[in-house]
């Protein structure tokens, strides 16, 4: 099978592209494949934490590129599924410690081993933003309903578009059927009016997700989150199953009867 | 002399060191009185420079014991000269160590040489010590060809690495490595010891995932090839223990 770099990106900090890398790593894992994830985000990692795996990093990304150690030195093997794992970056460094070129003949170093490299991408729009896509086949953009973010992704797929990614693909992240109703909230349509992107799903927000974000369990194991079945639908998508968007009305708490299809 | 490497500019200001300049310093320690001499040039203006302090002291330093620290190896005839200008000061010169770099090949073969007990090692010698008198967050990384004492805590992501020992008057939660460069008698100790990952010489443990370990100060060091932990015991209560007075006054935990 031919092995995807996917790089996910946003443009805005905060919107949980992390999350997404881990959640979408660890699904496609769980599905059998041979996962790599790379936390891109050079002085400010945040993946190896998501992941529970901080304690075991040795050698990190920037390691690897000066050649301070060899690529299988530095990957981290995931502590619950065959087949996942992690590559860390530098904390104590910054973005400039690598080159798009270096990036890319990373990222052909891991295509050689791996079904999926994914791509943990920075905020912002500067150096760490084009180190991570040069490697990159295609690319995720996650926002969530909010006018900023959306701003931001907007300005993300234009640059993607330069740097050759034609058709990268929506994921909306932290949606409020209850404040949609009540018109408080931008809803998918709303959202992807602007943006007109393939959609790859849309994620209700979910206080699971903090709680597996702090413990190290991405939500995509767990079978009661909302969340984390939003993810599994991704990664099937990602495995080119068609699946139908979720229905972000849970009948419990305060949606009552709401049944509304989101999504197009 | 360098002998730190930061991370973070800012950490830099954050740095205090112990460093001799070209003048000689006399300090009061507990083996006696410290001479920290350098010698720049000649040896007859560094002796000069040190006459000048000594009699600024006006006979105050009669009848100490001292410890003389060159910054190179002295001659036979130099210490003949030396041992006479502290004598007509009342200065009994009790021992000679090299400062720095030039005692560190003889630091390291003689910290080998030591007895494994935490209790039976000394201070590093020479001007090695560095002191951060802040918190050591996140992406911060300190290191030093000498030991590191941190008044603070050391967050999770920072990194502390020390060619000697590592000492934390806080919680050391980040990475920590002692005996950077193959020192395997470095110790780690801290008073919260949690860290993401602990390392001495070349060995290397993480934390558990779940988090467990008692609330007391606790000391890392090499046994039996592996690094353990356990809760720091005074050197005195040490030795009261082996005594085996066991109704003696306890440090507490």
């Amino acid at each position: 099978m031919d092995s995807l770099v996917l790089v996910v990106t946003s443009g805005k900090g905060g919107v949980g592209k992390t999350t997404t890398v881990a959640n979408i790593g660890t699904g496609l894992a769980k599905r059998g494949k041979k996962v790599v994830m790379v936390d891109a985000d050079i002085g400010l990692r945040n993946l190896d934490v998501v992941m529970g795996l901080e304690n075991r990093i040795v050698f990190d990304l920037v390691d690897v590129v000066e050649q301070q150690c060899r690529l299988k030195q530095a990957l981290i093997k995931d502590k619950r599924l065959e087949g996942l794992y992690l590559l860390p970056a530098a904390q104590t460094r910054e973005k400039d410690a690598i080159q798009p070129g270096q990036m890319k003949a990373l990222c052909d170093e891991l295509r050689k081993e791996f079904d999926y490299v994914i791509l943990d991408c920075p905020a912002g729009i500067e150096q760490g933003f084009k180190n991570a896509v040069a490697g990159a086949d295609e690319a995720v953009i996650v926002t969530t309903p909010e006018v900023s973010a959306v701003r931001d992704a907007d300005r993300i797929v234009g640059l993607l578009q330069a740097s050759g990614i034609t058709n990268p693909k929506l994921l909306i992240n932290r949606i409020r059927p209850d404040m949609i109703k009540k018109g408080d909230m931008m809803d998918v349509e709303d959202v992807n009016d602007i943006l007109a992107l393939e959609l790859l799903g849309i994620i209700p927000d979910d206080e699971t997700i903090i709680i597996s974000t702090n413990r190290g369990e991405p939500a995509v194991l767990d079978q009661d989150s909302h969340a984390g079945e939003a993810y599994r639908n991704i990664v099937a998508r990602l495995e080119g199953e068609n699946v139908p968007f979720m229905t972000l009305d849970f009948d419990t708490g305060f949606f009552g009867k709401l049944k509304k299809m989101f999504g197009i | 002399m360098i002998y730190r490497k930061l991370g973070g500019g800012q950490a830099a200001m954050l740095i205090q060191k112990v460093v001799p300049g070209g003048e000689p310093v006399i300090k009061g320690s507990r083996e006696g009185l410290r001479i920290i001499f350098p010698i720049p040039h000649s040896f007859s203006e560094a002796l000069d420079a040190l006459a000048a302090n000594l009699a600024g002291a006006g006979g105050f330093f009669e009848g100490a014991r001292s410890l003389l620290e060159p910054s190179r190896e002295l001659t036979d005839p130099e210490m003949a000269q030396l041992r006479d200008l502290l004598a007509q000061y009342g200065l009994e010169l009790s021992q000679i160590r090299l400062t720095a770099a030039r005692a560190k090949e003889k630091e390291v073969k003689e910290r080998d040489q030591r007895p494994s007990a935490v209790t039976a090692r000394d201070f590093p010698k020479g001007e090695q010590a560095l002191m951060i008198r802040n918190t050591v967050r996140s992406g911060q990384k300190i290191q030093s060809s000498g030991s590191i004492t941190v008044i603070g805590d050391v967050n999770p992501g920072a990194e502390i690495i020390a060619a000697g020992d590592i000492l934390v008057f806080g919680a050391l939660k980040g990475t920590a490595h002692a005996g950077s460069s193959g020192d395997r008698k470095a110790v780690v100790a801290a008073l919260t010891l949690r860290p993401v990952q602990l390392r001495i010489a070349e060995l290397i443990v993480r934390a558990p995932d779940k988090d467990s370990g008692a609330n007391v100060p606790e000391i890392a060091r090499i046994r039996n090839n592996a690094i353990v932990v356990e809760p720091y015991v005074s050197a005195w209560n040490a030795a009261a223990r082996k005594g085996r007075r066991s109704n003696s006054r306890r440090v507490k935990a």
